[in-house]
């Protein structure tokens, strides 16, 4: 664990140069394909992101299949949630709010840390990562990939959920400035 | 005869956007409450927790009397009765076609529905139901028109007039390439698709070949010239 200690230095700044609650630069677009029902593009860091939405439609092969309410989504890294998400909203598919997902993780073995880059992972030690309705701050997944203490748990968990609710507001935000530039360019005239 | 190609830096991107109108209204995103008073009823786009009325996608308000839907501004196609939609065959069934016609469900076009070739009127026997594939497969591309709804969402189509059947695109195929080029001109530009605007699209797009119209300065320039003569009309 000594490693870990160098993670934050002495006056506060991790490796990229970021603070401890700080997250990677966040730059989303939604509508980038025209052939898919709804697409976003999500840069978080160096972490780039391309989401694409085909239906809904019709079940193809087996109805058996078919399940009406819900749809799995699969996801590797926390960002392609968030980029999910966005193509979710640009297809104009109904869901209950935002999905969120964001990673925290403890330097020094004491200050919790949010949104872990590549390298960080790598040198550092334990990353929860957290799947979230920020609004009503239900957890959707949580996921760990050390253990640590318990006691660490709450307070990493609440950076982490922190860390879901200020990507909600950068997602929202562009969000109602796509649907804005939309709505003007088309006279906020029925399109369905 | 080599084509000419173009190719160019993302940072050279065209900005696509022709938004002028300024003022907008109030734009609700998913799980953003709509109002906590209980008098209203819900309809598309929204739904109840904890009492409170909230939206479920990201568009416009819009109330009829109690009812409060949200719009988005983008969604499949949504049917109605009357409409000429264009369609593609996906399954041959007994007595009936099933046809994409981009909608959340397949679109179904009976057997009795269509007008056979021959154009005789007749009760359809089990040879016709034999013949189905011969007359539309899958693939096939077709023009129809609603006859009803159901109940899930689903369309019935109908074939029953001249106008309608299958599709032949040989016929004024530079014509029809031109209309297609502009439509992506003004959709890229995301103005709204009508009679005035496509024909105005096309006789402003007149000044270049239908290659051309792909060259993302054309298609802006040509969605300009339209939007301006929209705006015009408006005035007079």
């Amino acid at each position: 664990m000594s490693r870990n200690k160098e993670l934050i230095s002495k006056i506060g700044l991790r490796l990229d140069g970021r603070r401890a609650n700080e997250l990677r630069r966040i730059r989303c677009k939604l509508g980038v394909f025209t052939q898919p029902d709804g697409s976003a593009y999500l840069e978080q860091g160096l972490t780039k992101v391309l989401a694409a939405v085909y239906g809904p439609h019709q079940v193809r092969g087996g109805r058996s299949k078919a399940q009406h309410d819900n749809a799995i989504v699969n996801c590797i890294y926390p960002a392609c949630v968030n980029a999910a998400t966005l193509a979710l909203i640009d297809a104009g598919i109904p869901i209950k709010e935002y999905v969120c997902a964001c990673t925290a993780s403890l330097a020094n073995n004491d200050i919790p840390m949010l949104d872990i880059s590549h390298q960080e992972e790598i040198i550092g030690g334990p990353t929860l990562t957290v799947a979230a309705l920020p609004m009503s701050g239900k957890i959707v997944l949580m996921e760990m990939s050390q253990r640590f203490h318990l006691d660490h748990l709450q307070k990493v968990l609440d950076k982490a959920l922190q860390g879901c609710r200020d990507i909600k507001q950068i997602l929202d935000e562009a969000v109602r400035l796509h649907v804005r530039d939309v709505g003007c360019s088309t006279g906020w005239a029925s399109t369905s | 005869m080599p084509q000419k190609i173009y190719i160019r830096l993302a940072s050279h991107r065209v900005n696509t956007s022709v938004a002028v109108n300024q003022r907008y209204p109030k734009i609700f995103t998913p799980g953003e409450v709509i109002t906590s008073q209980n008098e209203f009823m819900r309809g598309h786009g929204t739904y109840e927790e904890n009492g409170a009325l909230k939206s479920s996608v990201a568009g416009v308000r819009e109330q009829v009397n109690n009812l409060i839907s949200v719009r988005p501004l983008k969604s499949r196609y949504n049917g109605e009765v009357g409409d000429v939609v264009v369609g593609r065959i996906t399954e041959v069934q007994q007595k009936r076609w099933k046809v994409d016609t981009n909608s959340r469900l397949d679109s179904l076009l009976l057997l009795s529905s269509v007008n056979l070739p021959g154009g005789e009127l007749r009760r359809r026997s089990v040879e016709d139901e034999h013949m189905m594939r011969q007359y539309l497969q899958e693939g096939d591309l077709i023009s129809a028109e609603v006859q009803s709804v159901y109940s899930d969402g689903s369309l019935s189509l109908h074939t029953r007039s001249l106008r309608y059947g299958k599709v032949v695109p040989k016929q004024d195929r530079e014509t029809i390439s031109r209309i297609r080029n502009c439509i992506l001109a003004l959709t890229q530009s995301k103005m709204m698709l009508y009679d005035t605007s496509i024909l105005y699209a096309y006789e402003e797009s007149l000044k270049y070949s239908v290659a051309e119209l792909l060259i993302p300065e054309a298609m802006v320039d040509v969605a300009l010239l339209t939007q301006q003569r929209l705006c015009m009309l408006e005035i007079a």
